[in-house]
């Protein structure tokens, strides 16, 4: 390294809603494959420059990053006012290798279920083994970075930064590992020559939509008549606090302060009662209680407190 | 509460109006509007159209149809719907309306003018007055309109409103089953560009905002479209200039599903929004995009603030993207099945297939394997991603679907696995939407190791001899799925080591915990002495519980064993012959009903007699007390009952138990604490009024109470009341409850009365709600209603009239008088007729002129005590002011109740149409008044609907109307209002409901105020028959030919005649 380079300033000029990595911590929760492309990561043995990549992706130096098939592009602002564009080229598999593996996940539907619902089954890791390739780019010949940066030594800290990025998003989304190797949704899911954008099963033919003007008929009009619907569908189940959160996974890149999971049960372990009173027809309290005035606005006085707590600690 | 009804209608109408409101769905907003519809002339007007005759129909013109702001505002406070009553009158705004009309008059909602169809009608524009209702308001107007379209006196909910109602409610059944999820969208208008970030660090609007988004599953989406169908297009009918809006689709599903939206958002944000979560929705200081997002789901508004848009667009895209396959499995016909199936042997394996739903089976099986779904080529990509998504899904919450074989069809598991998927992984995989199957065997959350109870009780249940607090000796039973197991079957269960093994041959899940309990018991006691009321409530279902082991049944002999049997109604009661005293014939189900508060008596356990109206529960009550008597009871029973029936409680007991003193607790001289204490001691029975109840409570209280009797128990359904709380608080030896409405078909209400009757019974107030009223509203557990009535039917005595063997004890036509007090009002002006009558007869009026003025006088006595409506000819508020008139009410009310019909006659059209006014209010629809004007095509469609049981189940006739040739059947109640004291003529009239082709009995009420002309004369007719033979026939004009004397005798007001009383 020459001198000048030394004393350049290293403070990278700052991004305006640049991508900024969330997992600033211990890698405790992350999920096993997460925990392998860390583990990949200190394996290429970047001395500092891991360190400098993981502080540029905190701060949000990457300014864009594109995924296409077997390949990431991405821009990163350093010290100089001109952003470098890095590089990375995945090596995909082999077409042969591609069908086989293809056809050896596909006599698992509950795998690549998995895989769609962001899930990575231990198992695809030894069906890739079993065919000779593995599944994480962790071989230096599994992929060639290049950036535009003066720095020689690659992956450089641009490039390192990237691929932090890059393990977050598989973090959250494992399917993208098989993207970067050539095996995409298209392969998994076999379209047995269907027409696009069906909604499930083929559509049936088009029932001409009628009802322009509320109808002028007297009785359909005021409505014939009108006894209450006998019933609205079966009990609330007892066992989930939030059943559709439990299906659907934990919100990825969650970054609040509170726990997303928790938050959600709070709101609907309150909802409940309200909405079985309007369920059974009953008029609830916490209406009642809403229709009168508010009173004092109460959140001043909390903000206040909040402020004098805020001022006693500085 | 004030009253709602207008005194005049807004263009110079007389009486009072009926205010239909109707809800419409514009732009984001539910507005409230209305009709408003005359009451004059006994229904004669048809459809009403306040729109002057001619008016052009354009924008601009001067006239709004429908109700104005102020009526809005009126029918807005009769009910509790806010602050929107004080809003109306400022907030409320012309729209225009596009309404159905015919020649030039529009089609009103005629859902209260219930008559002939009105044929092909084109739509019109109008202008309307309509307040856009703010989320409380419309909560409350929604959850009134649910409870019943009759929102107050005087004001309807329209068929709209229902289907709103309808929506509403299933937004409530969506979110308790938490298909909501948290969501950002694009607010419909976007924030300045150029703002610049708020003083005082607040953040900018992002120009996005938050949403409790409804995440419907296809059985939901199923529903709210059946419920949707169901609006009418009234509920489309406003704009804002008077042009249709452009709509795709379908604008009614489109509205209710916009509607939908909104009320599925304001309903989580009501529930959740704190103070604190609000502070820190508006000032709170948030870290990131997701932290504002957050914060504004917890707030009053849905504006998410926060510095950079972009992030939260992206966090758009993240939501989508994580939602996306509950958005795709809404959409797709497919879904996810799983059913599990008993292995073909004991040590085979179980298997858990995996089948799917949605490609048109057979209607006996609808599901396809998997592995056949797979390969259907109607299946596209999206249909295949949903599916393996779907599998996905289940894997995560299941593990046990991704194990096994792979599971292209489905999973093979051992005993174990099999039973940690039914017992842990089913309710998981249901709750998340999936279809679930178990072997029909497993039975959830229930035990199958219970305890059976068997209770040797010696002695025969000889009055007395035993209380309920009596010792009884249990054997307890260790059962399993209902039957007895040995101890060394238990051991050999426990030792298997499985949850679930084969016993008997059958799977029996088995729970270490409770057969260690079992096991404990077993060596401990087997046999124990418990008092007797333990056991009732066991048979009951109320404690379900021993020694940690549910209940599964109760075995007992000897006197407990006698008596549970009674209670469960599987042995009849010993026929209890009426007791000496009592002078009257009890017909053979008076009998049993006698014999079965006697029994209940004996236990000191309460009853409820809730016969049907007019099958005698008055003198099955009298009977007990006489019993009482006899036996040797010497403290009084309190009877409670509404004002308007004290006078015939009175007289029914003269009548029946003359032996037995009365005393009546009422009126201004009544006497209190001391005095009152030794009247009541003195008396046998003592009738006072609810009001009393709880004013003199103190006075009350301090005596010692045989008994205490409720008339009309339905006046305590409401637990909060001050009379409730009376009665629940007095001591007595026993308790009944008579009531002729249905009590056990009105959750809510039932509480109360059992409360008083067995405190404690039901449990506590909250608890009853808990576990059983809300479940039976919301139909969320189906066995409430059963175990409700469990623990209720031993209590609750109801028979119908249509009952086979209570129709064998009947005669075809009951005939009773109803007597009725007056209202202070009525008194005096009642007085007043009878001074002026006084003076005029000490002029020396003779002759024809004497004779003129006595009928006149007879004329006008008989319409105070009508109504003072009725003599004053006015047109004000009716309720209250006429005890005749509020005792009918209250009659009809349960004739109503009951699902039958009646008629009601008077001999003055004044009253006539006082009645139906009166009547239309209560009832909320249409009742019709036939009298002497009505044309005969008017008569004939009104004469057809009753009997096709459409509209009103009451029809209100004058005396004379129609002569013959009506044919009323549908009718099993005739009332007469007043009296023609010509028995002739009234069989004419009651004979129209009593025709061939009349299926059920007809009962007869004749309504008699009490200690005025009408009670004397009656008391006459029935003394002198001959007398009534003869001059009767004639009318009233033999009253003429009495003495002074014995006509002021006849006419004068005796002082039990007032039911009222005013401090």
């Amino acid at each position: 390294m020459s001198k000048r380079k030394k004393h350049e300033p290293r403070v990278p000029l700052p991004v305006r809603g640049g991508i900024r990595a969330q997992g600033t911590r211990s890698s405790q929760s992350r999920s096993w494959w997460g925990r392998r492309w860390m583990l990949m990561l200190e394996g290429l043995r970047l001395g500092a420059r891991l360190g400098r990549g993981r502080q540029y992706a905190v701060a949000g130096q990457v300014a864009a990053l594109t995924l296409g098939e077997g390949s990431v592009g991405a821009v990163v602002q350093g010290g100089a006012p001109a952003p470098y564009r890095v590089t990375f080229t995945f090596r995909t598999l082999a077409d042969g290798v591609r069908g086989d593996l293809s056809a050896a996940l596909g006599a698992h539907p509950a795998w690549i279920g998995r895989l769609l619902v962001n899930d990575l089954p231990v198992e695809v890791e030894a069906l890739f083994r079993d065919a000779g390739v593995s599944l994480f780019p962790a071989r230096r010949g599994d992929w060639v970075c290049t950036c535009t940066c003066p720095d020689w030594s690659t992956p450089c800290k641009h490039a390192a930064a990237v691929l932090y990025l890059l393990g977050e998003a598989v973090e959250r989304e494992p399917m993208l590992l098989l993207d970067l190797r050539g095996i995409n949704r298209g392969d998994l899911i076999p379209a047995a020559g269907d027409r696009p954008g069906g909604g499930g099963l083929r559509p049936p033919p088009p029932v001409p939509v009628c009802a322009p003007d509320p109808p002028a008929d007297a009785a359909a009009f005021w409505g014939d008549r009108w006894t209450p619907a006998a019933t609205f569908g079966p009990p609330p189940g007892r066992m989930v606090a939030a059943p559709l959160l439990t299906r659907l996974g934990p919100l990825p890149f969650w970054r609040g302060q509170e726990r997303f999971r928790e938050m959600v049960e709070q709101v609907y372990g309150r909802a409940v009662t309200v909405a079985l009173q309007i369920w059974g027809g009953e008029r609830p309290d916490a209406i009642l209680r809403a229709g009168r005035p508010a009173g004092p606005p109460g959140g001043f006085v909390l903000r206040k407190h909040r402020m004098q707590i805020d001022r006693t600690r500085l | 509460m004030e009253m709602p009804l207008a005194e005049a209608g807004k263009n110079g109408h007389n009486s009072p109006t009926m205010v239909v409101l109707h809800g419409s769905w514009l732009a984001d907003e539910w507005l409230l509007w209305g009709e408003e519809t005359s009451e004059v002339g006994g229904g004669l007007r048809g459809d009403c159209d306040h729109t002057p005759a001619g008016d052009p129909c354009v924008p601009g013109a001067p006239e709004p149809w429908g109700c104005d702001r102020e009526a809005l505002s009126r029918a807005l406070a009769a009910f509790e719907s806010g602050g929107a009553a004080e809003r109306a009158v400022s907030d409320a705004r012309i729209y225009f309306a596009r309404l159905p009309a015919n020649a030039g008059r529009i089609a009103s909602s005629r859902q209260w003018l219930r008559r002939g169809s009105a044929g092909a009608s084109v739509l019109t524009l109008r202008r309307v007055w309509a307040l856009p209702l703010q989320v409380n308001e419309l909560f409350l107007v929604l959850g009134a309109t649910s409870e019943g379209r009759r929102l107050a006196p005087g004001v309807m909910a329209g068929n709209d409103m229902g289907a709103w109602s309808d929506l509403f409610r299933l937004a409530g059944a969506v979110v308790a089953r938490r298909q909501v999820l948290p969501g950002v969208r694009a607010a419909g208008d976007a924030p300045d560009p150029c703002e610049t970030p708020m003083p005082g660090g607040v953040l900018p609007d992002t120009g996005y905002e938050s949403r409790w988004e409804p995440a419907l599953d296809r059985a939901e989406v199923r529903r709210f479209t059946v419920l949707a169908a169901c609006l009418p297009g009234a509920a489309l009918a406003l704009s804002s200039d008077g042009a249709s809006a452009p709509h795709s689709g379908d604008p009614l599903q489109a509205a209710a599903a916009a509607f939908f939206d909104e009320v599925v958002d304001r309903l989580v944000r009501l529930a959740s929004v704190t103070t604190l979560s609000r502070a820190h929705a508006e000032r709170g200081r948030t870290f990131s995009a997701h932290d504002a997002w957050g914060a504004s789901l917890r707030g009053d508004t849905r504006a998410i603030r926060w510095e950079s848009p972009v992030e939260i667009a992206s966090l758009a895209e993240e939501i989508a993207r994580w939602r996306r396959s509950v958005d795709l499995e809404s959409r797709s016909p497919l879904h996810l099945c799983f059913e599990l199936e008993d292995p073909p042997g004991e040590s085979a394996p179980w298997r858990l297939r995996y089948r799917v739903e949605g490609l048109g089976q057979t209607d006996e099986d609808p599901r396809t394997d998997w592995e056949q779904a797979w390969h259907d080529n109607r299946v596209d990509a999206a249909g295949r991603e949903s599916l393996l998504m779907a599998l996905g899904q289940a894997a995560l919450i299941a593990p046990i679907v991704d194990a096994g074989d792979g599971g292209v069809t489905g999973a093979t598991l051992t005993t174990d696995q099999a039973h940690r998927f039914m017992r842990s992984d089913a309710p998981l995989l249901q709750a998340a939407g999936f279809g679930v199957r178990l072997p029909p065997w497993w039975q959830g959350a229930a035990s199958h190791i219970q305890v059976l109870a068997r209770v040797t009780a010696e002695g025969s249940p000889v009055a007395g001899s035993f209380t309920l607090a009596s010792l009884v000796d249990v054997d307890w039973q260790i059962a399993i799925g209902g039957e007895p197991v040995t101890a060394v079957e238990l051991a050999r269960l426990a030792e298997a080591g499985h949850a679930l093994v084969r016993f008997r041959d059958r799977w029996v899940e088995v729970n270490h915990g409770q057969v260690n309990e079992a096991l404990k018991l077993w060596r401990r006691q087997m046999r124990e002495a418990r008092a007797a009321n333990d056991i009732i409530r066991m048979m009951l279902g109320i404690d379900g519980d021993a020694h940690g082991l549910a209940v599964a049944g109760v075995e007992a002999g000897g006197w407990l064993g006698q008596l549970i049997r009674r209670l469960r109604g599987e042995t009849a009661l010993e026929p209890l012959p009426p007791p000496a005293g009592f002078c009257g014939t009890l017909r053979p189900y008076q009998e049993r009903g006698y014999a079965w508060l006697a029994f209940l008596r004996q236990w000191g356990l309460g009853a409820c007699l809730a016969d049907d109206m007019g099958l005698g529960k008055t003198i099955q009550a009298l009977a007990l007390i006489a019993r009482e008597r006899e036996q040797g009871e010497r403290r009084p029973v309190l009877l409670v009952c509404p004002t308007s029936v004290l006078t015939n409680w009175a007289r029914e007991a003269a009548r029946f138990i003359p032996a037995v003193p009365v005393h009546v607790h009422h009126g201004a001289g009544r006497s209190v604490s001391g005095t009152f204490a030794e009247e009541a001691a003195a008396a046998g029975i003592v009738v006072t009024s609810y009001t009393l109840l709880h004013r003199d409570y103190a006075s009350i209280r301090q005596v010692a109470w045989a008994g205490l009797i409720l008339d009309e128990a339905q006046n305590i359904k409401n637990p909060d009341t001050r009379q409730a709380q009376a009665a629940r608080a007095l001591q007595a030896d026993y308790r009944i409850a008579l009531t002729g409405t249905p009590v056990e078909n009105q959750v809510g209400d039932l509480w109360s009365i059992m409360d008083f009757l067995n405190p404690g019974l039901l449990g506590a107030r909250a608890a009853f709600r808990e576990t059983f009223a809300l479940p039976i509203k919301t139909g969320i557990d189906l066995t409430a209603r059963d175990r409700l009535r469990q623990t209720t039917a031993p209590f609750v005595l109801r028979r119908l009239k249509t009952d086979r063997d209570i129709i064998r004890d009947l005669p075809e036509k009951r005939e009773a008088s109803v007597y009725c007090t007056l209202t202070r009002e009525q008194a005096s002006l009642y007085q007043g007729v009878l001074d002026e009558l006084g003076a005029a007869l000490k002029n020396g009026a003779s002759g024809i002129s004497r004779r003129g003025l006595v009928l006149a006088s007879i004329t006008r006595l008989k319409q105070v005590c009508n109504h003072p409506a009725h003599f004053l000819g006015e047109d004000g508020e009716l309720g209250g002011r006429s005890g005749k008139l509020d005792r009918l009410r209250e009659m009809l009310e349960e004739v109503v109740a009951a699902g039958e019909g009646a008629l009601v006659f008077t001999q003055y059209a004044a009253m006539g149409t006082l009645l139906q006014r009166h009547l239309q209010q209560a009832f909320g629809c249409f009742v019709p008044f036939l009298h002497g004007g009505t044309p005969r095509a008017e008569r004939d469609a009104q004469v057809a609907a009753f009997q096709a049981h459409a509209g009103a189940a009451v029809f209100v006739l004058s005396l004379k109307a129609g002569g013959t040739g009506i044919n009323l059947t549908r009718a099993n109640h005739v009332f007469h209002f007043d009296r023609w004291w010509n028995p002739a003529v009234e069989n004419q009239a009651t004979d129209r409901a009593f025709r061939i082709g009349q299926t059920r009995d007809v009962m007869v009420h004749k309504l008699v105020c009490g200690g005025t002309l009408e009670d004397r004369i009656e008391a006459m007719i029935r003394e002198k028959t001959a007398l009534a033979d003869d001059l009767v026939a004639s009318g009233e004009s033999w009253l003429t030919e009495l003495n002074d004397t014995d006509l002021r005798d006849a006419l004068a007001l005796a002082q039990d005649a007032v039911g009222e009383w005013t401090p």
